[in-house]
């Protein structure tokens, strides 16, 4: 009787430390085809971690916020982080997407198609410019929030602002969890 | 081994409370959204309204406050007169502790000075929103009027409160959301049809008229709305933009002064477009007016369909970085005039509209060119602005690649004088360049014209405190010494300004608001114009107020902890500026 009693209670604490420390969200694999057709899976490569990014073209927030996704892109490739971005916008023109891609200089970067927008959904994105990282060891959220906070609506900061996903990043890598994990991403809303 | 009775007793009364707690807690688990950023269901969105006096209220930038309390209110509703005694009671007490009162009013038919006069007569004096598109009252739940709504900020904007007065109390001092959302018995608010609102009828044309004019091919992103389904993607971008009031930009209050070019969109237009995105963004029948779109509508042509009379470009392109900014280059334009030259209007021709912040013009005149050429040589004429001898005119406005001088007014390039362009760019995520072209028109011949001056209005040396939420510099009063014709206005303020105006002043002692900027921007760099050039009499008095928000609650503000001195540099200075353009009157 009296183990009985005490593996209740040790039950009851371990669900009462489970709520003052919030247990990872974890992430479920998902296949999408690229821009060219190329299928690809979220857990399909050899990396560490996979940076998922929404895009839309045409949002300003999101064309300013480039030049900080090429240098994660570049400066964690050889330390297995990949960079997706997902295309929340179901009625792209691909054609112009493709142009813009090649003026950004992001063309190597893998562009998914969402159609249904079911993955973004899944992450409950709001905005474009909006990142998950996802700690492909873990299969978790490691983050979710702004690239950087440096853009706002027709606002550009002077200094570079907080470079949130790039830190988040290298906490990750650390086998530390980021500080801050969420964060409120300035972007162009979504459509659902 | 047997339990006794009592021994059963206390493992039930031990493992109940337990097994509740458990149960509760998986439940609680199981409800929580799957992003902790989920919005409460009474979360309220940010808006942006003008009050009956003209001063803007965004409500995000009320986030220290401890409580919103928004009040319902419509002329000649005798319900005001049996709580504007509590009301008051209410603001003297609950104020110094965080609390901000507010009335709105959403009848779309009260005017700014009848509502002030209701006020008036109520012994009232609360800013009231005008919210004559009633999205915000529709979206906040108000039926009647007066009905109180209270949002707190410190609970994700969580409309804790909404009804009669006597919950108010209750709802203020409880720390936690208690949405006890009661009727309010009062005058119903006269809200007008959303519902049956046609795409192809009502939708794309107001699209067409108030966002594609800049939301186009070569002009501002978004640029690719080739039909419905793209407008459905944007949808509920273009409701938040326009709730927020972020657009189209509101460069001037359309009350004051007759404003050419405003870019607002009207209350009724605001009510059918959000309430068609609110209600799923129906399809409709009919041909998409988006989809069949004429090629000539989307390129914004000069008045005058003739060729230049004379066309000046950079000699070099310039280089825009990919980040920041490309802060103020000054680039010769075209060589030394060799004859007095007028300038009736102009087409600017630039690669990258999108990232012009500003350009303007400045006439270099022949005195000041020798003298500077002698000190720098080929370089002197774009050392002329630092020289302070010099003014400048903008010919850049968003949205628009063209400017005409009005009837009876032009431009004048005195012979010797060159031209110098003041450049401001905005990195847009590449590299890019840009050589500017200028396409010059003359008056016609036919036309007498007088040459355009300009008048500043300004005040140096002050200094805006540190987290100073309303901090206002009023400049020197200028007496006008001979009739002026104002043709348009250009503010300028930098990160920290917040609303600017002119008033006159005129001989019999009568004011009169000139121009109004009630929610200036510094991103957005754009000349106020008349649409009939404003006759200022002999011995008139002209004053600007420049209002700026050094406090956090800016979303501009680079640091509200630094105090900022009178500078040109617009990151850590301030300047109060406003430059009338005008041309001399007869007596």
């Amino acid at each position: 009787m009296k183990i009985w009693l005490v593996s209740i209670f040790i039950f009851s604490c371990s669900g009462a430390f489970a709520e003052s420390q919030p247990r990872e969200t974890p992430v479920a694999d998902f296949t999408l085809e690229d821009i060219d057709g190329k299928k690809i899976s979220l857990y399909g490569g050899t990396n560490k971690g996979v940076a998922l990014i929404a895009f839309a073209t045409g949002c300003p927030i999101m064309q300013k916020s480039v030049p900080t996704v090429r240098a994660i892109e570049q400066k964690f490739r050889q330390k297995g982080v990949a960079v997706f971005f997902l295309l929340v916008n179901a009625n792209e023109d691909l054609a112009a997407l493709k142009k813009e891609l090649q003026a950004y200089e992001i063309s190597h970067i893998p562009f998914l198609k969402d159609p249904g927008k079911t993955v973004a959904s899944r992450f409950n994105f709001k905005r474009t410019a909006e990142a998950v990282l996802i700690d492909t060891g873990k299969k978790a959220l490691a983050y979710q929030g702004a690239i950087v906070d440096r853009f706002g609506y027709g606002t550009v900061k002077v200094n570079q602002g907080n470079p949130f996903l790039e830190r988040a990043i290298e906490a990750m890598l650390k086998g530390e969890k980021a500080d801050p994990m969420y964060t409120e991403a300035k972007g162009c809303l979504i459509s659902f | 081994m047997r339990m006794k009775k009592r021994q059963k007793f206390i493992a039930a009364a031990v493992l109940s409370p337990l097994l509740a707690l458990l149960g509760f807690w998986l439940y609680s688990e199981s409800r929580k959204p799957s992003s902790e950023k989920q919005p409460q269901k009474t979360f309220v969105e940010d808006f942006r309204l003008l009050d009956h006096e003209g001063r803007v209220h965004d409500l995000y930038r009320m986030a220290d406050a401890s409580s919103i309390v928004l009040v319902s209110q419509q002329n000649g509703d005798a319900g005001l007169a049996a709580v504007a005694a509590r009301l008051r009671e209410l603001n003297s007490a609950w104020s110094p502790r965080g609390v901000r009162f507010l009335m709105i009013n959403a009848s779309a038919k009260d005017s700014r000075e009848d509502i002030a006069a209701e006020l008036e007569r109520h012994g009232l004096a609360l800013p009231v929103l005008v919210d004559a598109a009633q999205i915000v009252s529709s979206s906040l739940g108000l039926e009647t009027t007066p009905e109180f709504a209270v949002i707190k900020p410190s609970l994700g904007w969580g409309l804790v409160y909404r009804g009669s007065l006597k919950g108010v109390v209750p709802a203020l001092e409880n720390a936690k959301p208690a949405p006890s959302m009661t009727s309010a018995q009062g005058k119903p608010i006269p809200y007008l049809r959303t519902d049956g609102i046609d795409y192809a009828e009502t939708i794309a044309p107001i699209l067409k008229k108030r966002c594609i004019v800049c939301h186009r091919e070569g002009l501002y992103p978004p640029q690719n709305w080739r039909g419905y389904e793209d407008i459905r993607e944007w949808g509920a971008m273009i409701r938040e933009t326009v709730r927020k009031g972020l657009m189209p930009p509101m460069v001037a209050d359309p009350a004051f002064g007759d404003i050419a070019d405003h870019m607002l969109i009207t209350p009724d237009e605001t009510r059918w477009l959000i309430s068609w995105i609110e209600n799923g963004m129906p399809r409709g029948r009919g041909k998409d007016p988006l989809r069949h779109r004429r090629p000539s509508e989307a390129k914004v042509q000069l008045p005058t369909q003739s060729s230049p009379d004379f066309t000046l470009e950079m000699k070099e392109d310039i280089a825009i970085p990919a980040e920041g900014f490309l802060l103020y280059q000054y680039v010769k334009l075209g060589e030394i005039f060799t004859k007095d030259t007028w300038i009736k209007s102009l087409k600017l021709h630039s690669r990258v509209y999108p990232q012009i912040h500003h350009i303007s013009l400045i006439r270099v005149p022949p005195a000041l060119l020798k003298e500077l050429s002698s000190k720098h040589g080929e370089k002197g004429a774009e050392q002329a602005y630092m020289t302070g001898k010099v003014s400048k005119f903008n010919i850049w406005s968003p949205g628009r690649t063209w400017v005409q001088y009005p009837k009876n007014s032009a431009l004048k390039v005195e012979k010797g004088s060159q031209l110098v362009l003041e450049l401001h760019y905005i990195g847009s995520g590449k590299p890019e360049t840009d050589r500017i072209k200028v396409d010059f028109y003359y008056p016609p011949k036919s036309e007498k014209v007088r040459p355009l001056g300009n008048l500043l209005m300004t005040r140096k040396n002050f200094v805006v405190p540190p987290r100073r939420r309303e901090f206002i510099v009023t400049t020197p009063k200028q007496t006008v010494d001979r009739p002026i014709f104002i043709t348009s206005f250009f503010p300028h303020m930098h990160m920290r300004g917040k609303a600017i105006k002119s008033v006159a002043t005129y001989p019999g002692g009568r004011s009169e608001v000139l121009v109004s900027a009630p929610a200036y921007d510094f991103n957005w760099q754009k000349g106020i114009r008349m649409r009939i050039p404003k006759k200022i009499p002999k011995g008139t008095e002209l004053v600007t107020y420049c209002e700026y928000d050094n406090s956090g609650q800016n979303p501009n503000n680079p640091d509200p902890a630094a105090p900022v001195r009178w500078g040109q540099r617009s990151v850590e200075n301030e300047m109060c500026v406003m430059n009338v353009i005008y041309y001399e009157g007869r007596e």
